[in-house]
């Protein structure tokens, strides 16, 4: 396959799953530079490891892991950064509006992305995951944790959840 | 506000948000084409910058030895140093290639323990190739000496320089193959398990591999952490990592400010001993002395590079009081160096009385100086030195302190600064 062929496949591939990109940037990167600054390291890796893509597997599943493992990287410190190689604006993807969306998604929304906030960065992956749709098997598989592990941690970030919530409704 | 919050209907909700932000978020697909077409650039940019310009330095270095070897065709010892250092520099090439090849290829979605491996292989072959141009390096310092005084400067060193002169170096650089090869590996037999050892020859080794490898290590170490602790205790540990590096972040500076001054000053010595060396070949006690302070001078460099990486590796997540314990250790480990160096400084003044009065004053001290004078000036340098090793023996604290914290470019000072910020009170808005 040509490298034109595999573009057209790569972005083909991408393009319906780019609010991925967004949601796991903005699980973990307040500022919106940063947020442009993951997604762009995001999609160059993925590109990088396209050619080893397994077709039959699941384009989705396969980017989150990269998503959330360049994510977490980024987060602590230790990727190396692109800011000069990749100008935001070659994407145009319009941030700002994607950020409206999300603050007008709702108080329990809202709430939950405070809580994301405040986790380690596996803990946001694994919830980031969860809210994805993905089953314990398939989050443990990604973050090299049992399926044990990844039950307790959800049952714990859940009673968090609840703690905060009922501690900032009984504040107001 | 509704006080129970489900994570199964938020997920419902979450997913709601999808075509709101399948809208907002248009991708400009022709742009991300350009984007990708240009990933080699990218990809190039985001490897070590170092890698990089020890490329087009070894680029340039191959470009140079190629016209340097057809200009100088018919001259044979050039054509053979010439071909003598092309050799050298391709194992070089081939490494560095290799190395950039291996970063460039790796890879997010491969399985840590995949990784590991191919960072292993990089590894191992880097350290062959460090070891094997560290052996060859004063062996081919002659040859590098006449093809860039012939190349730049027109100056044919060859036929300048008595016979004698190039037979001892060229002695010299061989001799020293061996005997390197066997304390090498005496070092590793007896350094082996030492995190401290491995971690230097790492740092020897180059600094653009172990960039990568040490972002995967850290993400390897992460997931270790995560099959044995609590994530409330991996945080706390990263949160006191971060508290703690702010605290002494500035005393550490400082101290690796020092040592990275103390390379520099090391390195001036050096250069002026490799050059008295080059140039005196032929008067074997001359170039004995000269060797002896070139290694020692190599010596202190080494202990500056040593201490500074471990400075750099400290694990700041560990409590304060471990933290002091280390920068403690490391201090005490230089000066004890520089105590050692100074116990033997009464015999290193011999042979640098010998350089300095042929390099300086152009007096060969080793023929003007009556033998039993010679050996009168060596056994009191002898008594001296034991007299200085037992005075270090027994009270090590007070041994010549002064000297000893110039030897170390004041580490002393600098490790009780950041010690003192560790262990200080911390208030509660802290």
């Amino acid at each position: 396959m040509t490298t034109i062929d595999q573009q057209e496949r790569f972005v083909a591939l991408l393009e319906p799953h780019r609010r991925v990109l967004y949601k796991v940037a903005n699980a973990y990167c307040s500022r919106r530079e940063d947020r442009g600054d993951l997604i762009q390291e995001i999609v160059v890796e993925l590109w990088r490891a396209f050619e080893r893509f397994d077709a039959r597997a699941s384009f989705s599943t396969w980017m989150h892991r990269i998503a959330v493992n360049v994510a977490i990287s980024f987060h602590r410190g230790e990727s190396r950064r692109i800011r000069d190689a990749l100008p935001l604006d070659d994407f145009t993807m319009d941030l700002a509006a994607a950020d409206r969306v999300m603050e007008g998604a709702g108080e329990d929304l809202h709430a939950l992305q405070q809580l994301l906030a405040q986790l380690d960065e596996i803990s946001r992956a694994l919830i980031l995951l969860y809210l994805e749709g993905y089953g314990h098997d398939e989050i443990a598989d990604t973050l090299g944790i049992s399926p044990g592990n990844v039950a307790t941690r959800i049952n714990r970030i859940k009673q968090k959840l609840q703690r905060n919530h009922a501690a900032g409704g009984t504040r107001e | 506000m509704n006080n129970e919050l489900d994570l199964d209907v938020l997920r419902g909700q979450w997913h709601a948000l999808d075509d709101r932000l399948d809208a907002s978020l248009e991708l400009d697909v022709a742009a991300l084409r350009r984007t990708l077409s240009d990933r080699m650039r990218s990809a190039f940019r985001r490897h070590s910058r170092w890698l990089f310009v020890s490329l087009i330095f070894d680029a340039a270095a191959v470009a140079a030895l190629l016209v340097f070897t057809f200009a100088q065709g018919g001259d044979l010892p050039y054509l053979l140093s010439a071909i003598a250092l092309l050799l050298g520099l391709s194992v070089q090439v081939a490494t560095d290639i290799n190395e950039w090849r291996v970063l460039r290829r790796l890879d997010f979605d491969a399985p840590v323990v995949e990784v590991r491996a191919s960072i292993a292989g990089v590894r191992s072959r880097r350290l062959r190739t460090t070891g094997m141009i560290l052996l060859l390096a004063v062996a081919l310092w002659t040859p590098f000496v006449l093809v860039t005084f012939r190349g730049v400067f027109g100056i044919d060193l060859y036929r300048a320089l008595p016979w004698s002169v190039l037979a001892a170096n060229f002695a010299l650089g061989i001799a020293i193959i061996p005997l390197g090869f066997w304390l090498g590996r005496m070092i590793d037999r007896h350094f082996r398990d030492s995190s401290g050892y491995a971690q230097f020859i790492d740092d020897a080794a180059g600094r653009s591999w172990n960039a990568a490898a040490g972002s995967w290590n850290a993400y390897a170490h992460l997931r270790d952490e995560l099959d044995t602790n609590e994530v409330s205790q991996i945080l706390a540990t990263r949160t006191r990592r971060l508290e703690q590096a702010g605290r002494i972040a500035m005393p550490l500076r400082r101290l690796k400010r020092a040592q990275k001054s103390g390379i520099a000053l090391a390195i001036v010595p050096i250069i002026l001993l490799a050059t008295f060396n080059i140039t005196h070949g032929g008067m074997p006690l001359l170039i004995a002395s000269g060797v002896l302070l070139h290694l020692a001078c190599v010596a202190i460099m080494v202990a500056n590079i040593a201490h500074l990486g471990a400075l750099a590796r400290l694990d700041l997540a560990a409590t304060p009081s471990f933290l002091a314990e280390r920068l403690e250790w490391m201090a005490s480990q230089r000066e004890r160096f520089a105590r050692g160096l100074l116990v033997i400084a009464p015999l290193l003044a011999i042979p640098l009385t010998l350089v300095i009065g042929q390099g300086v004053f152009g007096i060969d001290l080793t023929t003007r100086m009556p033998w039993p004078v010679g050996i009168a000036v060596g056994t009191i340098a002898m008594i001296v030195a034991w007299w200085l090793a037992r005075r270090s023996r027994r009270d090590p604290g007070h041994f010549a302190q002064r000297v000893v914290d110039a030897l170390c470019v004041d580490t002393r000072r600098h490790t009780r600064a950041a010690i003192a910020v560790l262990l200080a009170p911390r208030s509660d808005s802290d």
